[in-house]
């Protein structure tokens, strides 16, 4: 046995080994930053490089097509990355906890501005817009899109890059053989019928039926835990009138969950569609659901407004035809019986937009870039971009009113008018609510969703989960049982009037 | 008693078979042309093609610039970890001393230890230095089941070496260092081979530690293989191809040094 | 130079590193697993509160059951499987050679190589393995063999399976040829017949390093992640879920770093017990 003496020392190295440690520790842990100042006469330095980190989602690909342009304008070099959903996230949290200034433009899905803002991670661009207002043209984008995308506590944190909302895509070849009535494209038609009633029932008509030689299934739904479970399983909880907390995002801020009233009959439904599609599906991501559906056996299926156009192609991003080409149509979603336009919001918006690193060492080229790529003219030329022989690039997830009134756009994306009507009743923040601590709450509502899904919980069970978890993770984090922070009244109208503040300067 | 052997000789035949098909698999998906790639029932004849080689390795040449790191940083690794481990070795094997047996342990230890559970402060450590992104963060990081590892095997070989050479040459006059210099490191050479080619083959296969201190810039095989699994999709022949890659320099190690494998692996427990 | 103290001075240098390498980690984990420590949120001191949190977790534990459960399995089947082979190998006259050289391929193969082939082997329809199952009328579930939580627990378990029973094999088959032979000679000229030479003389002699062999797997099979990675990611849902897994993703994936903080602390404190009762059989019982 080693002499007492030797113990005591070595108890007292690790004793101070401990104390250093704590010390050199103590200033890894990351303290706020201090918010920039508005920014001065804009000198964009020539030969700078500039690194851009994004998903590779559809506007990925016509906007690498154009960045040679950019480069060519401004002088600027950029090195444009695109890693998966999850990858983005972790590089760009990773580089702003070491505060490395090794990311300028970083994207930003929409639910995680505010935990980017909060931190501290990202400079706020009000300022920037009023300064460049005449280029930017605040007013010509659409308040729920920024209201969803890009603001957070009155400030505008990034600029929307693009805006997704929900639609249904429909065969309307095997709507017309069975003789169903098309969904509306417009609230101005007759609107009222198409209740999610009608949806399923619809759903359940196509199931099963043989049509062409080919044996259909009635949709197909998405299962992948955490993130694509919660995307879809969220427009069914706001399409039927629910939401997360009992006070969000509209002030005074009560974070009571509420999530399981509308919530139950949400997670049903989803069940039930469940059943009407193809049982893999509880392992698909974003694109499988698209990808299936222009494979040809699905009747309808409610997703993301990029898949209007992914869908003509065989597989995600790969040029091709594929089995739905002219023979799908695009619908507004359906709605609870009773409701009318005015009500509270039915259609999820999700999108991406592009923030400024608070650590970039060249923030007015990045600005430049952020402007230069949400501008009217390269959109539209990313829109156009299908024409090109070799790629079949498209894109239609504008953010600008200007876009969506294009008759060069609506010619090649016949869906805009329907896709513009349905922002009004659009609401990104009451679907996922942008609060710092969404991430964590998304991961444990995916885990259940996806095992009731499976059929190893009932959805009693699977809420009784839900709701204890999130109120842990809440109190945990200062949102229960009073929210401890200041309460903001976050609309879309709120917006609007704040746009139109930074136009007129 | 023919037919016994008869029966012998087809289980290890079936086993055989058993335990190559999956290698046998993806090499011929590493050279099947994609159009056969995902036919029901499988493809097992067809024309065979180089092209994923070549869109690998020549043009554009994916994994050019990953094949690099694993080399640079499995090597520099190698070299490290036996320059610290040979007098480590030498010491347990030559002698006797207090808390030997707990030192051993230790490093034993350390090389069965879940190596999540360093990486994760590592880091973030790493993060705070630079060095996230560079070669340096993967040999040092290597070094922690390295160095147990090559101390283990080289303690081994060590205690191979008889101890009469060492004898006379102390006799004659030498200190101890001078003796293990240029009396056992050259008679023990092919055990420094061996255990460098081992520890070289460990920090090759890695996967978990480029995973997160590489970054984009000293990304290994392994994991710009694993990158291919992609949103956009699956290039599976691609995957296959970076898979071939990783396995031909272990495969040819633990092929022509089995015997030493399984004394090596078991940390001396056997003879 | 003292030569009592050279020992030391010649382990010093890996010690240091070595030290520095794993120690400073391990004492950053302690310091924070007593904090609050979420990305985006204030740090502050919570205590033990994040240990409780970890024990209760239900991830925590389902996370344990699936890594105990997952070791304790491959190590039965690479036992047996692993024993089974050895003995025929032994054997046989001819061949070892080959055979040998053939039997570690799939030690060589790195374990995320390993569970790139086997995900392409169970890709539903196209995949060998779904692709042979259905035809012999055991067909795989709808949702997949890796959709469905039973088959891909199933399925992971056969990759490591398949991975190292070759390497049991390999060992048992280096001990049954190092028995001293004069006194299975003996036996057989006495009349014993093969089946009570293994039982009664051959077994037991084997016995320590057949039980060192599985415990050593069986710490290895525990760290399992790189398969989990690749084929599972530890779903569907959490079925496949290993404590290396579960510790990668809160720490690296979710920034629940005060939570991964006190998750590491814990895992290493099983991992420590664990390794202990294994040199408590290796080192300190006379091995080397």
């Amino acid at each position: 046995m080693p002499a007492r003496k030797t113990v005591l020392v070595v108890a007292i190295a690790v004793i101070i080994a401990v104390v250093v440690a704590s010390a050199v520790t103590y200033f890894v842990v990351v303290p706020a930053v201090k918010p920039t100042t508005t920014p001065a006469k804009p000198t964009i330095h020539k030969g700078v490089t500039i690194r851009v980190i994004g998903v590779q989602d559809p506007y990925w690909f016509p906007l690498k097509d154009l960045i040679p342009e950019f480069e060519k304008k401004y002088g600027i070099k950029v090195e444009y990355e695109g890693v998966s959903y999850y990858e983005t996230r972790l590089r760009a949290i990773s580089a702003f906890v070491a505060k490395s200034p090794e990311i300028d433009v970083v994207l930003v899905d929409q639910m995680w501005v505010a935990e980017y803002a909060d931190a501290g991670w990202l400079v706020p661009l009000d300022d920037y817009i009023r300064r460049d207002k005449d280029e930017v043209n605040p007013t010509d984008f659409i308040p729920e899109v920024v209201h969803a995308l890009s603001f957070w506590r009155g400030k505008i944190w990034t600029l929307p890059m693009a805006a997704y909302g929900q639609l249904v895509i429909y065969r309307k070849d095997v709507f017309d053989k069975l003789g169903l009535k098309h969904p509306p494209k417009s609230f101005k038609e007759d609107y009222d019928w198409w209740t999610w009633d009608k949806y399923l029932e619809y759903v359940k008509t196509i199931h099963g039926k043989t049509i062409d030689g080919v044996k259909f299934y009635g949709t197909v739904e998405v299962g992948q835990q955490p993130a694509p479970i919660v995307h879809k399983w969220t427009q069914y909880l706001i399409g039927m009138g629910g939401r997360w907390f009992k006070s969000y995002p509209e002030a005074p801020w009560n974070f009571t969950p509420v999530i399981q009233e509308k919530g139950k009959a949400a997670l049903e439904l989803f069940l039930t569609l469940y059943k009407y599609s193809p049982p893999e599906s509880i392992e698909y991501f974003w694109f499988d659901a698209g990808t299936r559906f222009g494979k040809g056996d699905i009747g309808i299926l409610l997703w993301w407004t990029p898949y209007c156009y992914l869908i003509k192609q065989p597989e995600y991003m790969v040029p091709g035809k594929s089995a739905v080409v002219g023979k799908y149509d695009v619908a507004l979603p359906p709605h609870p019986k009773g409701w009318k336009v005015g009500d509270h919001p039915i259609m999820s918006i999700g999108g991406w937009s592009y923030g400024i690193s608070a650590f970039s060492k060249h923030k007015e080229e990045a600005w430049a870039f952020i402007k230069w790529a949400t501008s009217f003219e390269t959109q539209k030329k990313m829109g156009l971009l299908h024409d090109r022989k070799w790629g079949s690039y498209q894109f239609s997830d504008f953010v600008r009113y200007s876009l969506y009134k294009d008759p060069d756009l609506i010619k090649v994306y016949p869906w805009l008018p329907t896709q513009l009507e349905a922002w009004k009743v659009g609401n990104g923040k009451v679907s996922r609510p942008m609060i710092p601590i969404y991430f964590t709450l998304e991961g444990i509502l995916g885990r259940y969703l996806n095992e009731a899904m499976a059929g190893k919980i009932t959805v009693d069970d699977a809420f009784k989960h839900i709701v204890d978890e999130f109120t842990m993770v809440l109190k945990q984090n200062f949102y229960l049982p009073k929210y401890a922070g200041p309460s903001f009244n976050d609309t879309p109208e709120v917006v609007a009037k704040h746009l139109k503040e930074l136009a007129s300067g | 008693m023919k037919w016994m052997s008869f029966i012998r000789y087809l289980f290890i035949f079936i086993i055989l078979g058993l335990f190559m098909f999956p290698i046998v698999w993806i090499a011929m998906l590493s050279v099947k042309p994609p159009q056969y790639n995902f036919t029901v029932p499988p493809t097992f004849i067809f024309p065979p093609t180089l092209d994923h080689y070549i869109a690998c390795l020549i043009t554009p040449g994916y994994f050019v610039a990953p094949v690099y790191n694993s080399i640079i940083s499995s090597s520099i690794a190698t070299v490290m970890a036996l320059a610290f481990a040979t007098p480590a070795a030498y010491a347990f094997s030559r002698f006797r001393f207090r808390f030997k047996n707990f030192l051993m342990g230790w490093y034993l230890g350390l090389y069965l230890a879940p190596p999540i559970v360093f990486l994760v402060p590592l880091y973030f450590i790493m993060q705070k230095l630079g060095l996230v992104g560079t070669h340096a963060a993967l040999w040092i990081s290597y070094q922690m089941f390295s160095i147990p590892l090559a101390v283990w095997l080289l303690k081994n070989f060590f205690d191979e070496v008889p101890k009469e050479i060492e004898e006379a040459a102390m006799l004659d006059g030498c200190g101890v260092l001078k003796t293990m210099i240029y009396i056992t490191l050259p008679v023990g050479a092919p055990g420094l081979i061996i255990t460098a080619l081992l520890v070289f083959v460990f920090c090759w296969n890695n996967l978990l530690f480029p995973m997160a201190l590489a970054g984009r810039t000293a990304r290994t095989l392994t994991i710009s293989t694993m990158e291919q699994f992609r949103m956009i999709g699956v290039t599976w022949n691609y995957i296959a191809t970076g898979s071939v890659l990783i396995m031909l320099i272990p495969a040819i190690v633990f092929i022509i040094f089995r015997k030493y494998l399984v004394r090596g692996l078991m940390f001396g427990a056997i003879r | 130079m003292n030569s009592q103290k050279l020992p030391y001075f010649l382990i010093l240098p890996s010690i240091i590193f070595l030290f520095m390498l794993t120690i400073y980690p391990m004492l950053f984990a302690l310091y924070h697993s007593f904090l609050y420590w979420m990305i985006g949120s204030p740090v502050r001191f919570i205590g033990l509160e994040n240990y409780i949190n970890v024990i209760s977790s239900s991830l925590f534990q389902n996370a344990l059951i699936v890594t105990l459960k997952f070791s304790g399995i491959v190590v039965a089947i690479e036992l047996f499987l692993g024993l089974i082979t050895a003995l025929i190998i032994a054997g046989i006259r001819r061949g070892q050679g080959i055979i040998s050289a053939i039997l570690v391929m799939p030690i060589s193969v790195a374990p995320v190589v390993a569970g790139i082939i086997f995900r392409n082997l169970y890709m539903k329809e196209t995949g060998v393995v779904d692709y042979l199952l259905t035809v012999i009328g055991l067909p795989p579930p709808p949702e997949g063999i890796l959709g469905n939580s039973n088959t891909a627990f199933l399925g992971l378990i056969v990759t490591d399976v398949w991975e190292w029973t070759p390497f049991i094999a390999l060992i048992i088959l280096a001990s049954l040829l190092s028995l001293p032979s004069d006194i299975i000679e003996a036996a057989k000229v006495d009349g014993a017949s093969d089946w009570q030479v293994f039982r009664y003389i051959k077994l037991p002699l084997i016995k320590p390093t057949i039980f060192l062999a599985a415990m050593l797997r069986f710490m290895q099979a525990y760290n399992t992640f790189d398969i989990v990675y690749v084929e599972t990611r530890g779903g569907p849902g959490i079925a496949t879920q290993t404590l290396s897994y579960h510790l990668f993703l809160e720490g690296l994936a979710y920034f629940h770093l005060g939570y991964a903080s006190a998750l590491t602390v814990v895992v290493s404190l099983i991992a420590v017990v664990l390794i202990n009762i294994y040199l408590m059989f290796t080192i300190f019982k006379g091995g080397s």
